[in-house]
């Protein structure tokens, strides 16, 4: 029984405790913070600011705020009690002394405890005048039972800072494989056979920030082995068995606009002649490009590769060389 | 009961009837954010106002944004022609009397780049002293070098990029800006339901290329608004013309009445415009240019719209229709309720 009673009194004695020790940091210190109103202001500006806060351990009857400010207002002697007002809830009157230029003292009478939001007006006949300097400058308030916290006003805007950056133009080109796999710069037909139209295809991936651009395409002139050179598309359906060399092209997409087929090269299902030894626009894109990393196949322009032999095409290898250039509009 | 019925289907109605008037189509439209990759060259487009014999530096950015491709990488100057009145490029070779064909130089003209690399390269135009006076057009081309054939049947393919660099050499320069075209879609707008086409088309005659600015105003700029009249900043070649279009869409769309709104309209030039709810207005057009350090500012043409809205009073006229014939309902349905009721007693 003696040891119930014991062990009862020993843990109402550390809860007491503990309660007592929780109380006493509460009592220690308790922050805040004040709004200032206005939050930014001019330089050298005269004109009346405001404090709010609400108090973390309720203000009694007689305590005292203290509200300090930064030597660069100036005004701060000249103020007098009925410069400055205190209002809130229980709050019946103050008195404002001890005018400094950096600081003033308000005492309060109050008809209960003060727990919600604490206005102080500074500014009546006399005011405040902001520093002539721009910069971030402190108000701080401090109750005589224990609170205390700051903000700033920001005067001349010193808080603002003004983000500038040019974005150039710019151009991004590559010649991809038909899945936008891999990069390329070959278009393999391999062995031509009477059977079959042989073909090969790779993609243009354009990127730009601009608002229009265009790619022009010029060539080597004819599909050839040197010698003899293959029959072009006059646009043509190639089909094997009948000599004719010529190109497909299907336009893509943009992330932000259109592409336009040039008319010379827009022919449906049907090949081109793809032969211009002089550059001539292929494509013209309005918008934005942005395409995928890879295998991207609407973002991109497919261009295909068709050939087919007949009976008299001579033998050799034949070859090819296409330019592609990407130029902004203007 | 049935009374509370039609004024719950009344006020139904007009709920959204007003959610249909307040409420357009939204578009919401995501961009991937992932990376470009291939030869990247910045900045696109240059140009220089100068007087002869002047020699000046040109910066171009270009990288390679690939991981496993090595450029092998060369310069080359052509310059260009526009075809159309798109500002499309072509590239011309430099004929045997362009005599600016000698002004750019390349202080490096082979550059290799590794994947991931990317260099500053710089480009020299040294203008003589005995230049004409004029437009000169430069097309500075940074692409691969040509590969040679393997044992194949192949096409070989190079890519390139350029820059278009624009040189007005000072002197005696005429500057000449005038419209061609300006044209509206309608004479008659209802400023709440119709939208604005408003074609124009700006020649540059002379010697200099420009690049024009100015505005379009609806009425008086104050109330309105000013709609930009070069918003894409484009330069015009002298003895050239260029046409643009500007789309003020409609605030709202009815059933029926087709959007005309396209990706190349949606402009980025309209969006402080406001349509006059009534009235005949002036839409009247105003160009400025440089010449000289000075801005010259010329009113080129103007032109009468009525603002009048016919959709809206129209849709208020159903409305109230609407209303009175629910009222009549209503009135039949309370008649034979109260019949319904006498005759059952």
């Amino acid at each position: 029984m003696k040891t119930k009673i014991f062990g009862i009194i020993f843990l109402f004695s550390l809860i007491i405790s503990s309660i007592a020790l929780q109380s006493s940091i509460k009592i220690e210190a308790a922050g805040i913070t004040p709004t200032v109103t206005p939050s930014a202001q001019t330089v050298s500006a005269n004109a009346n600011i405001t404090l709010v806060f609400t108090p973390v351990t309720p203000i009694t009857n007689g305590s005292t705020i203290n509200v300090s400010f930064p030597s660069g207002y100036t005004g701060g002697t000249a103020l007098t009690n009925t410069d400055v007002t205190v209002t809130g809830t229980n709050i019946t009157s103050t008195v404002e002394a001890s005018f400094t230029a950096t600081s003033f003292i308000s005492t309060l009478t109050t008809s209960a405890n003060v727990t919600t939001a604490v206005t102080i007006v500074i500014g009546g006949t006399n005011r405040l005048t902001t520093p002539a300097a721009a910069g971030n400058y402190p108000f701080s308030v401090a109750t005589s039972v224990g609170d205390s916290g700051a903000n700033f006003q920001y005067v001349g805007q010193a808080n603002v800072v003004q983000v500038r950056a040019l974005v150039p133009v710019s151009l991004s080109f590559v010649i991809r494989d038909s899945a936008d796999a891999a990069n390329t710069n070959t278009c393999d037909m391999g062995t031509l056979s009477l059977a079959a139209v042989g073909s090969c295809s790779y993609r243009l991936k354009i990127g730009s920030n601009a608002a229009s651009y265009a790619v022009s395409v010029a060539t080597s002139g004819n599909f050839t082995n040197g010698s003899y050179n293959f029959a072009n598309a006059a646009p043509t359906l190639i089909t094997a068995g009948t000599e004719t060399y010529g190109a497909v092209i299907t336009p893509g997409a943009v992330t932000n606009g259109s592409v336009v087929l040039a008319g010379p090269y827009s022919a449906g299902a049907n090949s081109v002649n793809y032969t211009n030894t002089i550059a001539a626009t292929l494509l013209t894109i309005t918008g934005q490009n942005n395409p995928g990393a890879t295998g991207d196949t609407t973002n991109t322009s497919l261009v295909t590769h068709n050939a087919a032999i007949s009976n008299t095409t001579a033998s050799g290898l034949y070859t090819q060389t296409v330019t592609y250039t990407v130029l902004p509009t203007f | 009961m049935f009374k509370k019925i039609i004024a719950i289907i009344g006020i139904c109605s007009f709920i959204a009837t007003f959610l249909f008037i307040s409420h357009g189509n939204v578009n919401v439209s995501s961009q991937n954010q992932t990376q470009i990759r291939g030869l990247i060259l910045s900045p696109a487009l240059q140009e220089i106002e100068t007087e002869p014999g002047q020699s000046y530096q040109i910066d171009l950015d270009i990288r390679n944004d690939t991981t496993d491709k090595t450029y092998n990488l060369i310069h080359t100057t052509s310059t260009f022609e526009a075809v159309g009145e798109e500002g499309v490029p072509v590239l011309k070779d430099f004929g045997p009397d362009d005599q600016q064909k000698t002004w750019i130089g390349y202080p490096e003209p082979l550059i290799n780049l590794e994947p991931g690399q990317g260099k500053i390269t710089q480009v020299t135009l040294s203008i003589p002293k005995e230049a004409t006076p004029g437009a000169y057009y430069f097309a500075l081309i940074i692409g691969e070098t040509p590969k040679q054939s393997t044992d194949s049947n192949q096409v070989l393919i190079n890519s390139s990029v350029g820059t278009l660099l624009f040189v007005n050499v000072l002197g005696d320069i005429d500057k000449q800006v005038s419209f061609d075209q300006f044209e509206l879609d309608k004479q008659i707008y209802d400023p709440f339901f119709d939208s604005m086409s408003i074609k124009y088309k700006i020649r540059v005659t002379g010697n200099a290329f420009l690049r024009p600015s100015g505005n379009i105003f609806i009425g008086t700029q104050e109330s309105t608004g000013a709609i930009t009249l070069n918003p894409d900043k484009r330069i015009i070649l002298p003895n050239s013309a260029r046409q643009f279009q500007t789309f003020i869409p409609a605030d709202h769309q009815l059933p029926g009445f087709s959007s005309e709104t396209s990706n190349n309209l949606k402009s980025r030039n309209i969006e402080a415009v406001k349509k006059p709810w009534f009235g005949q207005k002036d839409i009247e057009a105003k160009i400025i240019y440089t010449d000289a350090n000075q801005d010259v500012s010329q009113q080129i043409v103007r032109t009468k719209v009525i603002f009048f809205p016919w959709k809206s009073l129209l849709l208020v006229l159903i409305l109230i229709g609407l209303l009175v014939l629910m009222y009549y309902i209503y009135k039949i349905i309370s008649v034979k309720i109260k019949e319904s009721k006498k005759s059952a007693k």
